[in-house]
Order: structure tokens, then sequence, then C-alpha cells
């Protein structure tokens, strides 16, 4: 099957910014088909319609100490693919490390690292994003500062759920007539250098990758009040026989379409460690994969779930595997795909010509 | 009238204020020195406080401090704004690098105790920084000169800045304690700060973007407080007074 990604990079080692790329799952060929200048696009949002979203991980945003957030056009002409910029904004904070949009696309919640906030992003109807018009910031507590890593919306939309690294805590916050009032919080113990990096939401189950603790853990929700967590499972992301490494720490936590197979990654030691997940959201049979990149810092399913795509940060490389949904193992098809400092990974969704469907889709929604 | 012993006691304190405050502006003497001399490490071991409180914020770089060793550190500033070599690591070109800080118009004040100061400065900078083509974690490629034989591109630019630090005593000796460098502006040194003001707010492909974030899990560890720098359209700062 072939496949549209978008790659986020570190503006490092000839970095062009945003990649688009076509991956072959069976062939293994993946090819650039387009690029835009990002400084830093730390992390990405994909809109159906033909629009990617980056954050500009960044202390400064055009003179001011904030990053910040482009809005990008992809259009596909008979010579190939363009990625255009839209417009961009400041976020409200440095170092805007995640991004993600509500289900309608309507709404983009923009993580800022350094400054502990989070900033609520319109999207206008032309795609573009507006400044933030609502900024939920974190305090520093005990001497703690903090460090607001990822947040996005719970499955029924009802809630933002906040992952803050260094308070060591997930917050949710219900929309209450335009204003965010915290609806819950899980607080996990100490020690606190586990700090909780990232989440996704399955069957019931939330995953959470502590970066430090490099553990998977799985907490577990009900529908109908999915702000209340509880810890119900904890594995270790790298094998206990494995020797201590410094700076190998946890990054990415990604579920498959089906949401079948739970996947996170460690870089230093280069695992990407699976699990399966069941109806109820229980994970079992971790299996540790080795990649064939250095850092995967970033990486995703395709959109049928039977490939990996994987960023290696610091190995400036792309690599495909296969994955085998009973197994859990990854099977390399392709690896050594040069790309710089790989930061993001996102899948376009599929059209019929397997590729770009941005003008039909929008053209539907026009229609519909 | 005040008896003899008392007025002695008054000029021994005046004059050991007097000491202090050319001991501190000795200090920031000798910084600037190591600074053009390369001796980050130096800097770090022997001109500031061991206190694990203090901190050091530079324009929009944010705020460096120890709170959170041994993940990042003091040592990660001067890692990443001027190069300092770590050990056990792929260290940044060092040939081809310069910074001059030059200090002037020192404000100083000792405080009643003796053990305490604050100073602040006017400073004006020349630095160049070196990389090798392709690796953009140096400066923005707009910034730089063409590669030369061996790939390194240079940049030369001014930096124009106020030093406003806090001093205190260890051991007899004043040491660095907190340090706030608020930039004025920064460019080119082939180009005017006016013009190149329109540029760095129109897009970030310029050397405002300073201390990117990169793929260097190190930066600093709390957020800038306050960042001014010039353009045509804005008002002066003010900055805050002395500390004390």
């Amino acid at each position: 099957m072939k496949y549209l990604a978008y790659v986020g990079t570190c503006s490092v080692r000839g970095s062009k910014g945003i990649y688009l790329l076509s991956v072959d799952t069976d062939s293994g060929d993946m090819k650039t088909e387009a690029t835009a200048a990002a400084i830093n696009s730390g992390y990405l949002a994909v809109r159906p319609e033909g629009y990617v979203y980056t954050t500009f991980e960044n202390m400064t945003f055009h003179g001011y100490a904030c990053g910040g957030v482009g809005a990008y056009r992809v259009t596909k002409r008979a010579d190939g693919y363009e990625i255009r910029m839209q417009n961009c904004v400041p976020a409200a904070g440095q170092l805007p490390c995640h991004i993600s949009l509500s289900a309608d696309g309507k709404e983009a919640y923009v993580s800022s690292y350094l400054n502990g906030c989070l900033g609520i992003h319109r999207i206008a109807e032309d795609g573009s994003i507006l400044e933030a018009h609502k900024v939920i910031k974190h305090h520093a507590e005990d001497g703690i500062w903090p460090s607001v890593h990822c947040a996005v919306p719970t499955p029924d939309g009802k809630y933002l759920c906040v992952v803050d690294v260094k308070l060591h805590r997930i917050v949710f916050y219900e929309r209450q007539s335009g204003e965010f009032d915290e609806a819950g919080r899980l607080q996990l113990p100490p020690p606190y250098d586990y700090r909780p990096r990232q989440i996704v939401f399955g069957r019931q189950t939330a995953y959470v990758v502590t970066e430090f603790g490099r553990d998977m853990l799985a907490l577990h929700y009900d529908d109908k009040a999915p702000s209340i967590l509880q810890e119900t499972q904890r594995f270790a992301l790298v094998p206990r026989e494995f020797s201590p490494m410094t700076g190998a720490y946890a990054a990415c936590v990604r579920l498959s379409p089906d949401k079948g197979l739970l996947a996170g990654s460690v870089r230093g030691y280069n695992l990407i460690t699976t699990f399966a997940a069941d109806e109820q959201g229980w994970i079992s049979r971790p299996v540790y994969n080795r990649t064939a990149g250095d850092g995967p810092r970033d990486f995703n399913f395709t959109p049928d779930g039977k490939a990996l795509l994987i960023g290696g940060q610091f190995s400036d490389t792309m690599e495909l595997a296969r994955v085998d949904s009973q197994s859990g193992t990854l099977e390399t098809i392709a690896s050594g795909f040069h790309l710089p400092s790989c930061s993001c990974v996102c899948f376009e969704k599929q059209t019929d010509e397997g590729g770009h469907g941005g003008e039909e889709y929008a053209e539907s929604r026009r229609a519909s | 009238m005040q008896k003899a012993e008392e007025r002695l006691e008054n000029i021994e304190k005046r004059l050991a204020r007097l000491e202090a405050r050319m001991e501190v502006e000795n200090l920031a003497g000798k910084y600037a020195r190591w600074m053009a001399e390369g001796r980050f490490g130096e800097i770090l071991e022997k001109l500031w406080s061991r206190r694990r409180d203090r901190t050091l914020e530079e324009g929009a770089f944010g705020v460096y401090s120890d709170t959170q060793l041994p993940l990042f550190g003091l040592d990660s500033y001067y890692n990443q704004r001027y190069g300092m070599p770590v050990p056990g690591k792929k260290n940044p070109e060092q040939r081809g690098r310069m910074t001059i800080v030059t200090f002037s118009s020192p404000d100083i004040a000792i405080d009643e105790s003796g053990m305490t100061a604050a100073g602040s400065w006017m400073c004006v900078g020349n630095e160049s920084r070196v990389w090798f083509d392709g690796d953009m974690s140096g400066l923005p490629s707009v910034d730089a000169k063409p590669a030369d034989k061996d790939g390194r591109r240079h940049a030369a630019f001014w930096v124009w800045q106020r030093y406003q630090a806090e001093f205190i005593q260890e051991d007899r000796q004043w040491k660095i304690w907190k340090m706030h460098i608020w930039d004025i502006f920064r460019c080119p040194y082939d180009e005017d700060w006016i013009s190149y003001a329109g540029k760095r707010y129109a897009d970030d492909e310029y050397m405002d973007s300073q201390i990117r974030f990169g793929d260097n899990p190190t930066h600093s560890v709390y957020p800038t407080t306050e960042h001014w720098q010039y353009a045509p359209d804005r008002t002066a700062p003010r900055w805050p007074d002395q500390f004390l």
C-alpha cells in the first residue's frame, strides 16, 4: 500500500523543515515528495482537508520570547506536491513541543514545555491558525516548575487531557461556557524523575509513556467519566537484563488504528516495545523490538496498521517496519532513508488513490 | 561628636566597601577576559558561586539554573551558547570562535553587611561563531559567511547588552551569584540594527531564534522572564533597578 506521511524535524544537520514522504509498504520505497521550511517543526497535526499544523519548538518567535505555531496548505499539482505556509502565530510559551486537534478540526491544543502552559487556538475556515484565545497555565509547586508536554482531547471530546511531565500529573479540563475548569487529575507518586510524557486513549484505557521511568502505564477510565483515571498496569519498556544507560529516555506512545496493538519507544536503547491490547484495554505480551536507526523519538502506524514508520532522530534516518499484529514483532522492510533529526511522524488519511486527497475531501465536506 | 573609635570603625567599613567595590569590578573584568580566552570551565569553577540557587538568564535563552542537576545546569549555558567543551560529547568546532564582552558604565552597590553586592554594566560584545556547512545547529545560514574550503561557516555579529548581576562573598572571595543579561540589539557586524530588526521580527530564519531546541536535550530550566530587543517601533526598555 502507498501512503503519505508528514515528518517534522529538528533544524539540524541540513534539515529542510517539514517533509512529505510517500511510503510504499510493499516495496519499502520511500520518497520525499515535498518539503516546507519550518524551524524546529517539533510536532505535527494533520487535517485531512490538506492542512498540516506544526509547532515551532523555539525560544523566540519573530523576535519575541515564545515559540510559534504554523499552518501549512498541502496541494497536489500535476508536477507533484507543494506544502506552503498559510500563516503562523506565536505560541503561548517557549519550546512548544506538542500539538493536537479537536475531532472537528476547529481547535488546536499547543503544549509549551518550558512555560508549563497550554494554548488553545481556533482554526479558521480557510485553515489558518489563530492566536491562542485561551491559555491554561500550570504553576510551580514545592519548587518544581511545570512542563506541559502533551494535551489531547478525550475520545468523547468533553475533556482536554493535559500531561505535565515535571509536576507528574495528568489533568483533565472540562469546557464550561468557554472556560476550562479542572475536572479531575491523576497525580503520579514520587519519584519525580519518572516523568509522564505522552498519552493515548484506547478502549476504556489510556496509556502513558514515562520518559525517565521508561514505563508504559495503563490507566483505566470509565467511558462515562473519562476524567477519572486509575492505574491498572505498569510495564517496563526496557528488559530488566539490559545494562543501565544514561540518556536513554522513552519518547513516544502510539496505538494501532484498531486499538489492538500498543507501542512505546525508547531512545538510547533504540527500542520499540509493543503490547497486545484486548477489548477491555488490558495490555500484555511485551515484545522488545530493536530499531535500525538511532533515537526513535517518534513513529506512527500506517493507516491500515500493518506497518510502522520510525524516525531515527540521531541517525538521521527513517525506517519502515512490517507489524505482525499477532505476535507484536516488527520486521524491517526498509531502513537508512536519509532524513535529518525526525521529531514527529504523522500519516495522512488514505484515499482510493493511495495518496493525498485533500481537495477531494474538502469538496466532499463542502458538498455534505 | 563621634568618638575616635567610632570614626575609625566607620572608616574601616567604608574602606571595606570601597575595597569590595573594586573587587567586584575586577571580577567583572576577569569574567570579560576569560570569556575572550574561551576559559568557560574556569569561569564556572572560579568566578561563579557554588550555591545551588545561582541563576543565569540571557535575552530569550531562558533562565539557566542548577536546580535540576545533574540534568541541566549553568554549564549547559556555556556549552550551548559558546561551545564550551563537555567531556564525553562531540564538541563543537572551536577554531574561529571569538567572544568579546566589554563592560562599561559600572553601577555597583555593596550592601550594608558587606557580604553581597549588586552591579550593572552596559556591554558591547563582538562574537564570531563557526559551524560546519549543512549543520544548522549554530546560526541560521542567512547570517553566515560562505563556507571555507573545509566546509566551515562563520558569522560575525554585534551584541549590545546590559549585564546585571548579584555577587556574594564565599571564603572571602567575591563570586557571581545571579546574572541577568538583557539584550539591547544583536545583528550581523556588516548590517545595521534597524534593517536587521525588520527581518528579525518578520521571520525566524535569523539569529534571534537563538539557542534553538535542535536535537540537543539540554536547554534552560526556566522560561525567559522578560525579553526586549531593539525595533524601530519599540520604545526603550526600563530595566529594573539594582536588586539590593
